[in-house]
């Protein structure tokens, strides 16, 4: 049978992919310098003694959370079996995978001595939180990179068995797996539902143990409090979400996914589901905070809704909640584009919310001192940057050398004569008409 | 067992600061530094000193503490730390080892006495040129954790000289501000007003253990629960 396997066509190497691959080359190579000089002559960003985390740790948390996105998407398919997710669930697993790679960049763009990583593993401490993430995330990035390996070996098999120079490549990816027989496609087929059982409890335990990376702080005021757990578990569900749409939305029609009617809408019905809970812990934390006399925990949130950052809490509000809820909770505004944008503002409100949470308790000292709000640099801004200009550069090539839709539409064309053709309803140029 | 701590007399502090330069020359800290590193606040202090006035004018107080490291019982820091490069060692001291370390600064975030410090900036040799203390201190393991100069991107603090009691220990000689010709710390030995008194906390006749005793004695956002090991007599 594998003869008859047709390999889908790679996408075509155009300008715009040229633009995006060249400048977040760009912008890589000037992070990876600064890096470079910054341990040669020390650190330039914001932080100082007392603000000991700044941009870096900010998006480290960030990330973890937009990994969440893919987990997400494949417990709708495979635990509450809504078949249309089906179609965006590889694609939304590959996000968060460059999500979680991206996250020990951060850390080693933050560390101090970044080479001496090794010894989380020679010296591990258990009692650490930070060992709890490690271990959470290897185990967490290594499940999720078995569920896309089992989700598209099909096409690396046939990928690796059509002429091209890259089929060694292709080859070494099915990881010397080449059975493409019916039997063995099934099988493919179970373990990625298995996995999914299995992936979105590791996902509850990531982020709750991000969480309690603060949660136990006990000296910091706006860090010590149990809700802080589930208040990233939601958060990173809603950014995650909000990351899958918002790529699909911008890129979707680029890398060709195959999506199917309806999917962007209805993952922008399930984000005006999600939002309200978030708002409902941020308000049950703010309600016991500020009817008690506690000085330091209200001293925190004064700071944050009338201090310096203010405007980032406003902001949050209205990007993160207002604006959101009001595009998507009417059916008329919860179009494709509508959802994009929500999904965008949502985004950048998820970010706002980790800033503040991990920045605004840490501008506190616990004995005498002034408050004083601590700004990144521009130098620290760039490191960011460079991070995420390569999450894009791997997505551009992710999707450049691997036709992520193709899977899906194959499975489902492939009981319709002819073998291998697309049906009118997924293709792409159709379903992605906004 | 031993446990070194220290005992801060307020009533006698003068604030006069000389406990915070002696500590600095002691443990070759460099000078406060260029003035970006002050403004930015990354000057490293191991005993940092802490003023507040208090009240309006003319019902005016001054609270006025150095703050070492506390060398807590409990302490936040070591918990904390990914790879065990800060522990507490066999003698109730918090230290770090230099040459673990991976710069995460948990530790300073966990610390609520800000009592730790991170080598932002690559170290000036210039500054401590003819005035360094050559004293290399390693533990049984053999990781740095004594005053030589600190390395780019490593978290630091007081070791309640480390390498002074060590000597002293090797020496045969008598450990404790309350002893005759007895070993101290930096600070307790520079005090002009003899406010600070260094000792072992579990020996009931050392001067430091019976001042901790003392109805004046408090220690530190006691409320936290982390006991420090430096206590301080209240103005009475």
């Amino acid at each position: 049978m594998e003869t008859k396997e047709v390999a889908p066509p790679r996408r075509r190497t155009d300008w715009p992919f040229l633009g995006i691959v060249v400048l977040a080359s760009a912008a890589l190579a000037v992070a990876a310098f600064l890096r470079w000089t910054e341990l040669q002559e020390g650190v330039d960003a914001g932080t100082s003694n007392r603000v000991a985390w700044g941009l870096l740790v900010v998006n480290y948390v960030t990330f973890i959370g937009l990994s969440a996105g893919g987990v997400i998407i494949a417990s709708l398919v495979h635990i509450l079996n809504i078949k249309r997710f089906k179609s965006i669930a590889t694609f939304a697993e590959l996000l968060a995978v460059i999500s979680i790679v991206l996250v020990p960049v951060f850390i080693f763009f933050d560390l101090g001595r970044p080479e001496r990583a090794v010894n989380l593993l020679l010296y591990g401490r258990i009692e650490s939180p930070l060992v709890w993430t490690v271990i959470v995330l290897t185990t967490y990035l290594a499940v999720c990179l078995a569920y896309l390996y089992y989700g598209v070996r099909r096409e690396l098999v046939s990928m690796s068995k059509a002429p091209g120079r890259l089929q060694w490549l292709y080859r070494w990816m099915t990881l010397g797996n080449q059975d493409v027989s019916p039997a063995a496609l099934a099988r493919d087929e179970r373990v990625v539902r298995r996995i999914s059982f299995f992936v979105l409890p590791l996902a509850v335990v990531l982020h709750s143990v991000t969480g309690l990376i603060f949660a136990v702080v006990s000296a910091k005021p706006g860090y010590n409090t149990a809700l802080m757990p589930p208040l990233f578990v939601i958060s990173a569900i809603i950014s995650g979400i909000a990351l899958v749409a918002l790529v699909i939305v911008v890129a979707g029609k680029r890398v060709r996914l195959p999506v199917e009617p309806g999917v962007v809408e209805e993952l922008g019905r399930i984000l005006a589901m999600l939002l309200p809970i978030l708002a409902y812990l941020l308000l049950m934390e703010w309600t016991v905070v500020f009817y008690g006399t506690e000085p330091a925990e209200r001293g925190v949130w004064t700071f944050i809704t009338s201090g310096a950052y203010a405007p980032l809490f406003w902001g949050l509000l209205l990007c993160g909640f207002i604006v959101p809820l009001a595009i998507l909770v009417p059916q008329r505004t919860r179009t494709r584009k509508g959802v994009g944008v929500a999904s965008a503002l949502i985004v950048i409100g998820v970010f706002l919310e980790r800033y503040l949470i991990v920045e605004a308790p840490l501008l506190f000292p616990n004995l005498p001192g002034t408050v004083r709000a601590a700004v990144p640099t521009v130098g620290e801004i760039l490191l960011v940057l460079g991070v995420y200009a390569l999450g894009v550069l791997l997505l551009a090539l992710a999707t450049k050398l691997f036709p992520v839709g193709e899977a899906y539409k194959r499975l489902n064309g492939a009981e319709k004569p002819p073998p291998g053709q697309s049906l009118p309803s997924h293709d792409p140029g159709k379903s992605d008409a906004t | 067992m031993v446990r070194w701590g220290l005992v801060i007399d307020l009533d006698k502090c003068t604030a006069c600061e000389a406990c915070v330069v002696a500590c600095r020359i002691e443990n070759n800290v460099v000078t406060a530094g260029s003035e970006e590193r002050v403004v930015r606040d990354r000057a490293i202090y191991w005993n940092q000193f802490f003023s507040e006035v208090r009240g309006t004018y003319p019902d005016l107080t001054l609270k006025a503490f150095p703050r070492p490291c506390m060398h807590c019982e409990n302490p936040p820091c070591v918990s904390v730390c990914p790879v065990e490069a800060t522990y507490k060692d066999k003698d109730g001291r918090v230290l770090v080892r230099y040459d673990r370390c991976i710069g995460c600064r948990y530790c300073m975030v966990a610390c609520p006495y800000g009592a730790r410090y991170f080598n932002w900036t690559a170290p000036e040799p210039d500054a401590l040129e003819g005035r360094m203390n050559p004293d290399i201190m390693r533990d049984s393991s053999g990781w740095l954790v004594g005053p030589t100069p600190r390395p780019l991107g490593v978290v630091e603090k007081c070791t309640l000289c480390i390498h002074r009691v060590e000597r002293a220990k090797v020496e045969g000689s008598p450990i404790g501000s309350d002893r005759v010709g007895g070993t101290m710390t930096a600070c307790a030995q520079t005090c002009p007003a003899f406010a600070i008194s260094f000792g072992d906390l579990d020996d009931p006749t050392s001067e430091a253990a019976k001042l901790a005793r003392d109805k004046r004695s408090f220690r530190l956002l006691e409320e936290l629960g982390t006991r420090p090991q430096v206590y301080y007599l209240a103005e009475g």
